[in-house]
């Protein structure tokens, strides 16, 4: 119920901004941002939020605050390949609805997003564009949870694992003058899927979230 | 060709399936994810919820004897530091704690999660010259005495009938550890007349119903020595308490601690209706539990204060495993796809 209200919100925005960006005015020639089609890298700095969307998810950790860095090549007019890491780590309380014990930040998640992907700028080359991506997301993720040992000697077990999955991003970015530097606004939906754990003691985790990222890009 | 490749793709779906399955069968087979609270009340060798004031000094143990065998043959000896108020509780008192300390099992996926019940056999519980007192209490009929003499006081529980001969004996080192202490003794049979069915063998588990003492003390005290008479190999020993902090004692773990807000009050107030009497807001419920050879048992039980008052429950994540429904997905695809092509031919 959530996600699909979540999807008509996500494509409600993006038909929004694709409007937004057709009543743009088109820049001319002279206004064309020199780095169309340069061949070197750009390096960009991530700050992002992730709101997860599975109840139990939602509920425990909320969202993860994640730092990261991306590093893009023009693959072609207009359009950007790109590799990506982020990392964050949140305290949850597992026990957000259990009355009889109200409990604490008993539980702890670490992230280590990768990503591989796409984004076109979908509008004329200016200092103003609008973006959209995708990208294919590994997630190394550790969690730390209560869980007693065979031999009882330590409280907190470590569970980790890989989640794979695909993101879509679509936002406007501001472009310096002679193109070298750049401001960003990404949001993005996230499907991820895996599991944590080993052998008999693993358990699936679901990392579908919505995010938001900020970003500040400099050429190399 | 083609009829044996659509062969070859069922056989291989069969063995997707059967993969499927076992995968599913070894995470069943846990039976670590959703306890069964019948093995956590009945499993444990000896039980007990101790429920501690420190203004007054007095201590409320409860325990829940686990015996198997005729009722005739039941007899039990429980020492306690000060002579004690004697009460039955309820056996729902355990089930109670039980549920209200499991661990917080949460479902991570669209899944499903199980219980392996394996019951181990319970061991018979220890039963042990001045009367103080004699009452029945619930099913029981209790024999509170002192002596001096460890002798003569396993001969008089002998000849009472609360203790058998074979056992006479081998109960005197204990005796004596508690008459040096001037503590007292509370002997316990089962006075047949208050059985419901009067059957020979009535005495199951789930047929006992737990003994409540209540008595002054400087300490926290758990009678562990007199069990080593009558101990098996391997004793689990479980310990709930309740008191103005969170308690141990040396080897526990500590399974669960919580101090209770008014919030948690109420919840255990609708939720648990006989235990939440014998828990006070603002202490702490802990879940204590070791595991005792009869050499360990030498001594006595002190349970003293934690190195910090820090809450804990433990959380166990479940969740459809994700190869398992990728592997099921096949399978059904490996199915599915045969059969469509075999009715378009």
């Amino acid at each position: 119920m959530g996600v699909t209200v979540m999807v008509k919100s996500v494509t409600s925005a993006i038909l929004l901004f694709l409007s937004l960006c057709s009543i743009i005015p088109a820049s001319t020639v002279a206004d064309q941002v020199k780095d169309v089609g340069s061949p070197i890298p750009e390096l960009a700095f991530t700050i992002g939020w992730h709101q997860y969307l599975k109840t139990d998810m939602a509920d425990t950790y909320g969202g993860m605050l994640t730092y990261g860095a991306r590093l893009s090549w023009h693959a072609a007019k207009n359009s950007w390949f790109f590799l990506g890491a982020e990392y964050g780590q949140e305290s949850g309380n597992p026990y957000y609805d259990s009355p009889d014990f109200e409990g604490y930040d008993a539980v702890r998640l670490s992230a280590l997003p990768l990503q591989m992907g796409f984004r076109w700028n979908v509008n004329q080359p200016s200092q103003f564009r609008f973006y959209l991506g995708f990208a294919f997301q590994a997630v190394w993720t550790e969690e730390e949870v209560p869980v007693l040992s065979e031999t009882g000697l330590d409280s907190l077990q470590t569970f980790t694992g890989w989640n794979y999955g695909i993101q879509f991003l679509l936002g406007p970015e501001w472009r310096s003058h002679e193109g070298s530097r750049a401001f960003g606004l990404e949001i993005g939906y996230t499907i991820s899927n895996g599991e944590l754990g080993k052998g008999r003691q693993r358990y699936g985790m679901d990392l579908n979230s919505v995010n938001a990222r900020v970003y500040f890009a400099i050429k190399l | 060709m083609k009829h044996r490749i659509t062969s070859y793709s069922r056989y291989l779906g069969y063995l997707v399936v059967a993969g499927f399955l076992m995968a599913t069968t070894c995470a069943l087979a846990d039976g670590g994810f959703l306890p069964y609270y019948g093995r956590v009340v009945w499993e444990p060798n000896q039980q007990a919820f101790i429920k501690y004031d420190e203004e007054s000094n007095t201590e409320e143990l409860i325990l829940l004897p686990t015996f198997h065998s005729n009722s005739e043959d039941f007899g039990w000896v429980v020492p306690v530091p000060s002579l004690p108020n004697i009460s039955v509780s309820e056996v729902r008192l355990f089930y109670e704690c039980a549920w209200l300390t499991a661990p917080l099992v949460k479902n991570r996926g669209n899944s499903y999660g199980c219980s392996a019940r394996t019951d181990k056999p319970v061991y018979p519980t220890s039963g042990g010259v001045d009367i103080h007192d004699e009452q029945i209490v619930g099913i029981y009929r209790t024999l509170t005495v002192s002596s001096t003499d460890s002798e003569a006081l396993s001969d008089s529980l002998t000849a009472w009938g609360f203790l058998h001969e074979e056992n006479s004996q081998t109960v005197q080192d204990a005796f004596e550890y508690y008459i040096e202490r001037s503590w007292y003794f509370v002997a316990m049979k089962i006075d047949t007349t208050q059985l419901r069915a009067p059957t020979p063998d009535i005495l199951r588990y789930g047929s006992l119903e737990p003994v409540q003492f209540n008595f002054t003390s400087e300490a926290i005290v758990y009678p562990l020595r007199i069990s080593a008479i009558s101990a098996p190999p391997q004793t689990e020993l479980l310990i709930y308490t309740c008191a103005n902090g969170r308690l141990t004692f040396p080897g526990a773990i500590t399974e669960y601690a919580n101090e209770l807000t008014s919030g948690e009050m109420g919840a255990i107030q609708s939720k648990y209706p006989v235990l939440a009497p014998h828990l006070h807001e603002g202490w702490f419920l802990t879940k204590l539990r070791r595991q005792l050879t009869p050499d360990e048992m030498t001594e006595d039980l002190l349970l003293i204060p934690a190195a910090s008052n820090d809450e804990y429950r433990e959380v166990r994540y479940t969740s459809l495993p994700f190869t398992d429904g990728v592997m099921l997905a096949l399978a059904g695809l490996l199915f599915i796809i045969p059969r469509i092509r075999k009715r378009r031919v």
